[in-house]
C-alpha cells in the first residue's frame, strides 16, 4: 500500500522545528538603522576598501554557525537513518477447517461473521491473505471465500496458525495464550449435529446431551467416473474393484458401478485412472511380500497427492491418494506374490482417500467458539530488504567532527 | 534589513528648533557674562579682537599682575618702560550671521538646526544689547537668500519666533548665505556644519577689517558614528544609494577622512586668523560661544 521513505522514530521529526530555533537565535543580529549624516561623502561602501566585508556581507553568519547546524543534523540524521521499502504486510491467516461452515447466530456462518469483522477492523493496514494448501500457507491474490481448488472441493484442515508478529488468524474460536500474533475470532454457539460416522450410523451431538445414534445418509463408491472414460487409457483392474466393494461393504458404504444411473447421497469416494500422457515405460514395485508391475508414464507421476506404494517402497507411484479419490497411475498393473498384503494396502489408502460428509463434523469443531479481536506486534521489518543507507556512519562521523571543529570558533563568536 | 532600493526614506529627524523653557534666563547670563568679561579686559587694557573695530585712546603704566601680553613692546624698546594701550571698542559694529539652513543641519537627534539657531540667536542678542547692526543671512530650500535686520531687542524678537518656526531644508547651506553677505562687515559669524563649504570658497571673502568666526556644528553620530549598531547612512541632500557599515574598517576610514578634513580647516583658519570652532549638537550653546570668547581675548 504505502512506499516510500519512513523513519523508525517518526518523533523525532519533531525536533527537527528546534533546529531552525537554534539557528535563528545564534544567527539574530541587531536590525540595522536607518540614519541621515551630512558627511555622507566620507563614508565609503564596504566593498571598496574591505573584500573581507563584502564577503561577510554575503555570509552574515558566522561560518561556525553554519557548522555547528550541520553538526545538528548529522547528529540527529546519523544514528537515524530513513529506511526504505514498503510496510510490511500483515498476514492473514485463515481458517478454513469445518467450524468455519457451522451457522452463526447472527444469521450468516462463522466464517462470513469472522470476515465482516476483519474488514471492519483491518483499517488502512498492508495485508495479504493466505491459505492452507498443500501442507504450507500459501498467498492468495483474491479474499476469501475462496474458489474451490479442486473437485470436489478438499477440506484442507489447517493447523494453527503461528503466534508470530505480524500474523492474523482469521477464526471462530480465539487462541489462547497468544504473545505476539493477532487473532480475529467470530465465535459462536454450540451447534449440535453428527460428530462421527461409522458404518451406516452416524453419532449425533447435542448440547447438554449425551451422544446419540442415528441412521447415517447414504454413501457411496463410485468405481467409475466421467473423468475415466474420457481421459484415462486404462481401467481398474476388475479384481482391484472388486477388493474396493468389499472394503465399502465393511465400512457401511453403498457400491456405484460405472455404468448405473445417477445416485442421490454423497459420493465419499471414486475411483479414476490417470491421466496416462506421453510414452509408457515397463515398471514394477515391490511391496515387501508382493509385487506390482506394469506400463507408467516415462515422465514420472501427474497427480498432484501421488505416493510410492508401499510408501517405503522407491520405484514411482501406483495410486495417488485425493479427496475423495483414488487415482490409478498405471496402466495394465499386475500383482504377484501375496494378494492379501496388497489388498491390506489398498484397504488403506480407501480409508485415506474416503471423504466424510460435509455435515459430519469433529465434536470438537462444533463446541462454542469464544470470539473477539486481539491486536498483537505489527509485522517485523524484514532488515535484509531495507537495510540502512551506506553513509549513515558517515554521517555520524562527520557530525562528530563538525562539533569538535565548530565549537571553539562558535565560542569565540559567541 | 529593508531592501535600500525599494525602501521609504524616513523623514528628517530634526528639521525644527523650539524655543528652550529657560531661553531668557540663559540668554541673560550670557549677556551678563560678556559685559563682565568685556569690562575686565577695557579695564586691565587688553587688546581686543586685535584691534579691528577698536579706538585707540592712548598709554598708560603697566601694573603689576596684568596680562604681559597687552604691553605695547614697540614703546617699552624705545622707553625702556612697560605701558599698555589704551582702546575703546565701538560701541556699533555692523555684525553679520551666517545661518546654515540646509537639510543637513536637520540632522539629529541631538538637532544641529535647534544648536545652530540658538547659537545665531545668542550672538544676535548679544549684538543688538551692544547697539549693534546685525544681519541675520540664510538661504532658503530654493536658494533664495533672505536677510533679517536686528537693530534692537524688539527686531531680535521677531527673529526669534521667525527662526523657531523655520525648518532646514534644500541643499543651499552656507554657500547660498554667502551671496547675501554684505561687503565691508565689521564681523562675520559663520553658523553651520560647513559640509558644503571649502576653505577656497571663504578665500575671497576675507578682508582685513573684518574679523571671521566659523562655528561648526556638528551631530554626536558625525564626530563619532556607532560601533554597536549597524547602521545604514542616508544623505539628506540628495538621493544616493543609502550606504550600510558593516565593518570597522570603514568606521575607521570615515574617522581617518574626517579628521583630515577637520585638519585641513583647522589649518587653514590659524592661516588666516580665522577663529574655528567645533560644537557638538546637543551640548550647551554657552559652551561654544565662551570658548570662541576666550579665544578671542574676551568677546565672541
Amino acid at each position: 500500500m504505502g512506499s516510500g521513505w519512513t523513519f523508525d522514530r517518526p518523533w523525532v521529526m519533531g525536533l527537527a522545528p528546534l533546529l531552525l530555533v537554534a539557528w535563528w537565535w545564534l544567527a539574530r543580529t541587531p536590525r540595522p538603522v536607518w540614519r541621515y549624516t551630512g558627511a555622507y561623502r566620507f563614508w565609503t561602501p564596504a566593498g571598496k576598501h574591505d573584500r573581507g566585508a563584502a564577503r561577510r556581507r554575503r555570509w552574515p553568519q558566522p561560518f561556525a554557525l553554519w557548522l555547528a547546524l550541520l553538526a545538528l543534523w548529522g547528529a540527529w540524521l546519523g544514528p537515524q537513518p530513513p529506511v526504505r521499502g514498503a510496510e510490511p504486510a500483515w498476514r492473514v491467516l485463515v481458517d478454513e477447517s469445518a467450524s468455519m461452515e457451522l451457522p452463526h447466530e447472527s444469521g450468516s456462518s462463522r466464517g462470513a461473521v469472522a470476515l465482516a469483522l476483519w474488514e471492519r477492523e483491518r483499517g488502512a493496514r498492508n495485508f495479504r491473505y493466505e491459505r492452507w494448501l498443500d501442507g504450507r500457507w500459501v498467498t492468495m491474490d483474491a479474499a476469501p471465500p475462496w474458489a474451490p481448488v479442486s473437485t470436489p472441493r478438499a477440506r484442507f484442515d489447517p493447523p494453527q496458525a503461528p503466534d508470530e508478529p505480524g500474523v492474523v488468524w482469521l477464526t471462530d474460536d480465539a487462541p489462547a495464550g497468544w504473545q505476539h500474533g493477532s487473532w480475529i475470532a467470530a465465535g459462536g454457539q454450540a451447534v449440535p449435529g453428527p460428530v462421527l460416522l461409522w458404518g451406516d450410523e452416524q453419532w449425533v451431538a447435542s448440547p447438554g446431551e449425551p451422544l446419540r445414534r442415528e441412521p447415517a445418509p447414504t454413501q457411496w463408491v463410485r468405481l467409475g467416473s466421467p473423468e475415466t472414460s474420457s481421459a484415462s487409457q486404462g481401467v481398474w483392474p476388475t479384481e482391484w474393484q472388486r477388493l474396493v466393494a468389499l472394503w465399502a461393504a465393511e465400512r457401511g458404504l453403498q457400491v456405484w458401478e460405472q455404468d448405473d444411473a445417477p445416485q442421490d447421497g454423497f459420493v465419499a469416494l471414486e475411483l479414476v485412472v490417470g491421466p496416462l500422457e506421453g510414452p509408457l515405460e515397463s515398471a514394477r514395485v515391490d511391496g515387501g511380500g508382493f509385487r506390482v508391475q506394469g506400463q507408467r508414464p516415462a515422465d514420472g507421476p501427474t497427480s498432484a497427492g501421488a505416493f510410492a506404494l508401499p510408501a517405503s517402497q522407491a520405484g514411482g507411484a501406483v495410486l495417488a491418494i485425493e479427496p475423495g479419490r483414488l487415482r490409478l497411475l498405471w496402466t495394465a498393473v499386475e500383482v504377484q506374490g501375496d494378494r492379501a498384503l496388497w489388498a491390506r494396502e489398498l484397504a488403506m489408502a480407501c480409508d485415506a482417500a474416503r471423504m466424510l460428509p460435509p455435515s459430519v463434523i469433529p465434536e470438537s469443531e462444533r463446541a462454542a467458539a469464544r470470539g473477539g479481536v486481539h491486536w498483537g506486534s505489527p509485522p517485523v521489518r524484514d532488515a535484509s530488504h531495507s537495510p540502512a543507507p551506506p553513509w549513515t556512519p558517515w554521517l555520524a562521523i562527520l557530525g562528530a567532527l563538525s562539533i569538535w571543529i565548530a565549537w571553539p570558533a562558535f565560542r569565540r563568536t559567541a | 534589513m529593508p531592501n535600500p532600493r525599494s525602501a521609504r526614506r524616513p523623514a528628517l529627524p530634526c528639521p525644527t528648533a523650539t524655543q528652550p523653557p529657560d531661553w531668557a534666563q540663559r540668554l541673560d547670563a550670557w549677556t551678563l557674562w560678556h559685559q563682565r568679561r568685556r569690562a575686565v579686559a577695557e579695564g586691565s587694557g587688553r587688546d581686543w579682537g586685535s584691534g579691528r573695530g577698536q579706538d585707540f585712546v592712548g598709554y598708560r603704566p603697566y601694573r603689576a599682575g596684568e596680562d604681559a601680553r597687552a604691553l605695547d613692546f614697540a614703546l617699552l624698546a624705545r622707553s625702556g618702560r612697560p605701558f599698555v594701550k589704551v582702546t575703546r571698542s565701538e560701541a556699533h559694529q555692523s555684525v553679520t550671521l551666517l545661518l546654515d539652513r540646509s537639510a543637513s543641519m536637520a540632522v539629529g537627534p541631538p538637532g544641529k538646526w535647534q544648536s545652530a539657531v540658538e547659537i545665531a540667536l545668542a550672538y544676535a542678542y548679544l549684538w543688538a544689547a551692544l547697539n549693534s547692526e546685525v544681519r541675520l543671512v540664510c538661504a532658503d530650500g530654493n536658494g533664495a537668500v533672505s536677510v533679517r535686520l536686528v537693530r534692537n531687542v524688539r527686531d531680535w524678537q521677531a527673529l526669534s519666533q521667525s527662526l523657531f518656526g523655520l525648518r532646514a531644508e534644500g541643499g543651499s547651506g552656507l554657500r547660498g548665505a554667502l551671496r547675501g553677505l554684505p561687503a565691508a562687515q565689521d564681523r562675520v559669524i559663520a553658523i553651520g556644519d560647513l559640509w558644503d563649504l571649502e576653505p577656497s570658497d571663504l578665500q575671497p571673502r576675507l578682508r582685513a577689517q573684518t574679523d571671521w568666526t566659523l562655528v561648526r556644528v556638528l551631530a554626536p553620530d558625525e564626530i563619532e558614528p556607532p560601533a554597536d549598531t549597524p547602521v545604514v547612512w542616508l544623505d539628506p541632500e540628495s538621493s544616493a544609494e543609502p550606504l550600510p557599515v558593516t565593518s570597522d574598517a570603514q568606521r575607521q576610514d570615515y574617522r581617518e577622512r574626517l579628521a583630515a578634513w577637520e585638519e585641513r580647516w583647522r589649518t587653514w583658519s590659524a592661516l588666516h586668523r580665522v577663529t574655528y570652532a567645533t560644537h557638538v549638537a546637543g551640548r550647551p550653546w554657552e559652551e561654544a560661544l565662551r570658548a570662541i570668547a576666550e579665544r578671542k581675548g574676551g568677546v565672541g
